[in-house]
């Protein structure tokens, strides 16, 4: 650690040798002057004022009696003579640097390498021997990245394991990751090729062994386990999810070590995406069949990650060190990347505040995924730096039930299905108002999936933006059927999002302004989504997108028809049609150009009414840089990115 | 015998109350919770998946044949596995036991330390402007909520100054503040109460007959009057007990403490019911045992208190 202080600050002023040397010489110099002098005259003083003023007194000396000339005469002599003297010194000195000046140009370099130093030292580098504190409120169970309750381990899963390919943090498209490549044989065959350079922390290579066992072991398949049990677990085994998609393949195999090939019963332009998204952590087929489930989900976490396993206190916290054999280095380009920083300390910290009040007590260097409101006292700090980005559920929006059997509103039948009460509602809201008043400023209004998922035709939706014109929305209601407007039940989730239940109440003032009168009812998360799915009750549903890049995650259950969560469902449009002609289309260009045209429809269609963007912050200490891409996230996936600073 | 007797027929009623309480949190968690959504993420999971998730957690069977499951395991002395962490439900909850003690012990011993001889001193001299402070004192202990009083600490004590971390549960200066934090209620509910029974009992008979006999003023508090003020305080000892580890819910929340507070909050926010009942059954045990604990304390208090008037 480089210090400043009084010892520094001296050992930078000290002399340099060319200095050195000039101050001798002139040393030199004017103790012979003052030796000529002291022979000459006692009088120091008229002697001193003789050397000063010799040349203004020539003009005086021709006017001066000759009998004061032959005196005269003497100090102009002495004083010649010290002149003489000086310049002899000094073409002595000049002479001895001539001399050593290669020793000169070294001594330069070493005042260029201090003020370089000093440079350096003025702007900080980076600490790659640092350990980071980060703070998380997440739960963490086990570490098992793929047993279910563990999916919430999300932390655990990032650093210790990868995914078969990662996303490019600027368009969210695939890239290489275990998996190098995967080849279109033809629409419903793929031949994925796995990297030949990725090795788990035990030193053994990741082959496509590696990989089927991963498949077979989220889809319950593995038989690993003595009786062909798929687990040894204690307390039993279960995916996070049911198959991760691989429930749609048809057959795969391994063709050779880095080789694998996939069948599917009809084409599939999603699978790729979601097989090889984060939601899989490729686990050592080799380890995990030595050792067991239980002991991978409670005493060792082991993969091919950026982040070698230590140790972990279970609700206090975790260790990890960098995998310095990482094959990545720190090209800033893709995810994930080599650690910058040496050891990863994470403390669970439940209470948002309890995580601020660790960075500003030094505690700790990064909290993320906070709600906003929390951190805005702190953006002055000088401690701190905060940081805002998408939240983990980027976009809101509210659907339409428009399920013929439930729909009866006000005795008519269902409004909704009417595009003129849809579009009303949508003018309804005044987005604008909820960024600059409600939320941070930064965010937009929202246009259906994240932005920042594949294929999201940004422009092209930015360009139709609905706006705010309650006028017209009054005018549309009239039309449709509805002049003194309607009541209907808006449901909303109050434990999924902070900023819900606030952001539901100016929604609905803004409904309320056109004459749609909502009553809002509210659930906690573990009903929600159960109540979601029945599509049982008429009105309005609160819900959200996601992260994820491939989009079939979202518009797959939301827009499908055949999704469980879609509540709104539109039989006179083309939007069905789209949404299974992009899934089938290989060619990914064929495909963008597809899903550009299904998102426009459905946003022309004024299918849900559409919110805006929420954020979440992040919250460092000042000497962090946590650079990120526009399509990441600031969370447990980028923690390689950051840059501790040294202070 | 008849000291036997109680105790036995205690510890009986402790395991009524301990089953009437988990019967209930079992039949309310089935009601309105739903762990397969917990489990599993709302997007990207279809019904097929949460019917597997329900079967293998045994939640797809009726209610009243979970309940004679449970039950018959539970007199075995299995309580279920955890729903999300890997492991029996009554083990994972046994691993914070110790925690949440450490940190109830400390905050009683807050509360004592600090409340009773405040509220000696507070009886002894009753109208002065001490008294008026130590009231005061114990109105501002009784009216903060003890997560608010948390934070400001940590604000203060921890960033401002540094003398204590601001979270974790390492060494002795991490149990500083959570112990003030959770003791400082109890302490003024014990400051008000012994400050009561304190100038009641100064002003009865045997206390004016203990200073006629010439006992020193010391003398007649310690050995004499504080003894009988104690009795109502042994009582509240009981009840702060359950006040002390509901509190510690919070505080652990706050202070990042991982014990058993913390561990039912998150169990209850993910639907890990068998960890809950687990929970709830040595809470309420701790509690049960606590009071028979302070009831016994009473022969020694008061010898002449008697079983049967327990």
């Amino acid at each position: 650690m480089h210090k400043r202080n009084y010892w520094t600050r001296m050992s930078r002023r000290r002399l340099s040798r060319r200095a050195l040397l000039r101050a001798s010489s002139r040393a030199g110099v004017g103790a012979a002057g003052l030796a000529l002098v002291g022979c000459g005259d006692d009088d120091d003083d008229a002697q001193q004022q003789a050397v000063a003023q010799a040349q203004p007194q020539q003009q005086e000396q021709q006017a001066q009696p000759a009998a004061e000339q032959p005196q005269q005469q003497q100090q102009q002599q002495q004083a010649m003579e010290q002149q003489q003297a000086e310049q002899q010194a000094e073409q002595q000195a000049q002479q001895v640097e001539q001399q050593e000046e290669p020793q000169q140009g070294t001594a330069e370099a070493i005042e260029r390498d201090q003020a370089q130093q000093d440079v350096q030292a003025a702007e900080p580098e980076i600490d790659t021997e640092a350990t980071l504190y980060v703070a998380t409120s997440r739960y963490t169970a086990g570490l098992d990245p793929q047993r279910s309750g563990s999916q919430t381990n999300y932390i655990n899963g990032a650093c210790t394991f990868e995914a078969g390919m990662s996303n490019h943090p600027e368009t969210a498209a695939l890239e290489p990751n275990l998996v190098a490549g995967i080849e279109i044989v033809d629409p419903t065959n793929l031949i994925m090729t796995v990297t030949d350079d990725a090795f788990f922390h035990d030193g053994s290579q990741y082959t496509a062994h590696d990989l089927e066992f991963n498949f077979q072991r989220v889809a319950a398949e593995a038989e690993y386990h003595a009786g062909g049990e798929s687990s040894d677990h204690p307390n039993g085994w279960g995916t996070a999810r049911g198959t991760f998609g691989t429930g749609n393949f048809s057959s795969y195999s391994v063709v050779d070590d880095f080789t694998f090939r996939v069948e599917t019963p009809a084409p599939n332009a999603s699978l790729a995406g979601s097989i090889m998204s984060g939601a899989v952590r490729h686990m050592s087929k080799a380890f995990v069949e030595e050792h067991g489930d239980g002991y991978v989900d409670t005493e060792q976490a082991m993969g091919t990650g950026p982040f070698v396993f230590q140790s972990h206190t279970p609700d206090v916290g975790f260790n990890w060190t960098r995998n310095d054999q990482y094959r990545r280095g720190r090209d800033g380009l893709v995810l994930p990347r080599l650690p910058w920083f040496k050891d990863l300390d994470v403390k669970i910290r439940p209470e948002p505040l309890a995580q601020l009040a660790g960075i500003e007590a030094g505690e700790v260097d990064v909290a993320y995924n906070l709600p906003t409101d929390i951190v805005v006292p702190y953006e002055d700090n000088e401690n701190f730096k905060i940081l805002y980005g998408p939240a983990g559920n980027p976009t809101h929006h509210i659907m339409f039930n428009t399920h013929e059997s439930v729909a009866e509103v006000d005795g008519v039948p269902n409004p909704f299905l009417d595009i003129r009460v849809r579009e009303a509602a949508n003018l309804a809201i005044n987005r604008e108002a909820i960024i600059e008043g409600l939320l941070t400023g930064s965010e937009q209004p929202s246009y259906g999936p994240y932005k920042g998922t594949i294929g999201f035709p940004k422009d092209a939706l930015e360009s139709r933006y609905h706006g705010y014109d309650p006028e017209r929305a009054k005018a549309l209601l009239a039309e449709a059927g509805f002049p003194d407007g309607l009541d209907v039940d808006l449901h909303i989730v109050t434990d999924f999002q902070v900023i819900v239940p606030t952001m539901a109440l100016v929604i609905q003032e803004d409904l309320e302004a056109v004459g749609i009168r909502t009553k809002i009812v509210e659930y906690l998360s573990s009903e929600y989504f159960a109540e979601v799915r029945t599509f049982s009750k008429p009105g309005l549903f609160w819900f959200f997108t996601n992260t994820i890049a491939e989009p079939e995650t979202v518009i797959g259950s939301e827009i499908n028809e055949e999704g469980f969560y879609a509540v709104s469902v539109y039989p006179d449009t083309d939007i069905q049609e789209l949404y299974i002609a992009q899934n089938q289309a290989m060619v990914p260009s064929e495909r963008a150009a597809l899903l550009e045209e299904f998102y426009v429809s459905f946003y022309d269609n004024f299918s849900w009414i559409f919110l805006t963007e929420v954020s979440a912050a992040s919250a460092t200490a000042a000497n962090i840089n946590w650079p990120v891409g526009p399509a990441e996230l600031r969370g447990e996936g980028s923690l390689t990115a950051i840059q501790k600073l040294k202070t | 015998m008849q000291f036997i007797s109680l105790v036995l027929i205690r510890l009986i009623q402790t395991i009524f109350v301990i089953w009437v309480v988990v019967s209930i949190v079992f039949v309310v968690a089935r009601i309105f919770g739903n762990p397969e959504a917990a489990l599993l993420p709302p997007f990207d999971t279809t019904e097929a998946d949460y019917e597997k998730v329900r079967e293998r957690l045994g939640i797809d069977k009726p209610l009243y044949t979970q309940y004679g499951i449970f039950l018959s395991d539970a007199v075995q002395g299995d309580l279920g596995y955890s729903f999300i962490r890997a492991g029996a439900a009554i083990d994972i909850v046994a691993d914070k036991i110790l925690p949440t003690v450490k940190l109830t012990a400390a905050g009683l011993v807050v509360a004592i330390g600090l409340g009773i001889p405040l509220g000696i001193l507070a009886a002894l001299t009753r109208g002065s402007a001490y008294d008026w402070l130590a009231r005061l004192i114990a109105v501002f202990g009784q009216a903060t909520p003890s997560f608010w009083l948390g934070l400001m600490l940590i604000f203060f004590l921890a960033v401002r100054v540094d003398w204590f971390p601001t979270a974790g549960a390492e060494g002795f200066r991490a149990l500083v503040l959570p112990a003030v934090s959770l003791g400082l209620l109890s302490a003024a509910g014990f400051m008000r109460l012994t400050r009561s029974g304190m100038i009641d009992v100064m002003n009865t008979d045997f206390i004016r007959t203990a200073r006629a006999k010439g006992l020193n003023e010391r003398t007649v508090i310690v050995r004499h009057a504080l003894r009988h003020a104690m009795i109502p305080v042994a009582t509240i000892l009981g009840l702060e007990l359950g006040t002390l580890i509901a509190g510690s819910v919070i505080i652990e929340v706050v202070f990042s403490w991982p014990g058993l507070g913390r561990l039912m909050i998150e169990s209850i926010l993910k639907d890990d019911f068998p960890t809950v009942q687990a929970g709830v059954a040595v809470i309420a045990l701790s509690i049960a045992m606590g009071n028979l604990l302070v009831d016994i304390s009473y022969r020694f208090i008061d010898p002449r208190i008697q079983a049967a008037e327990l």
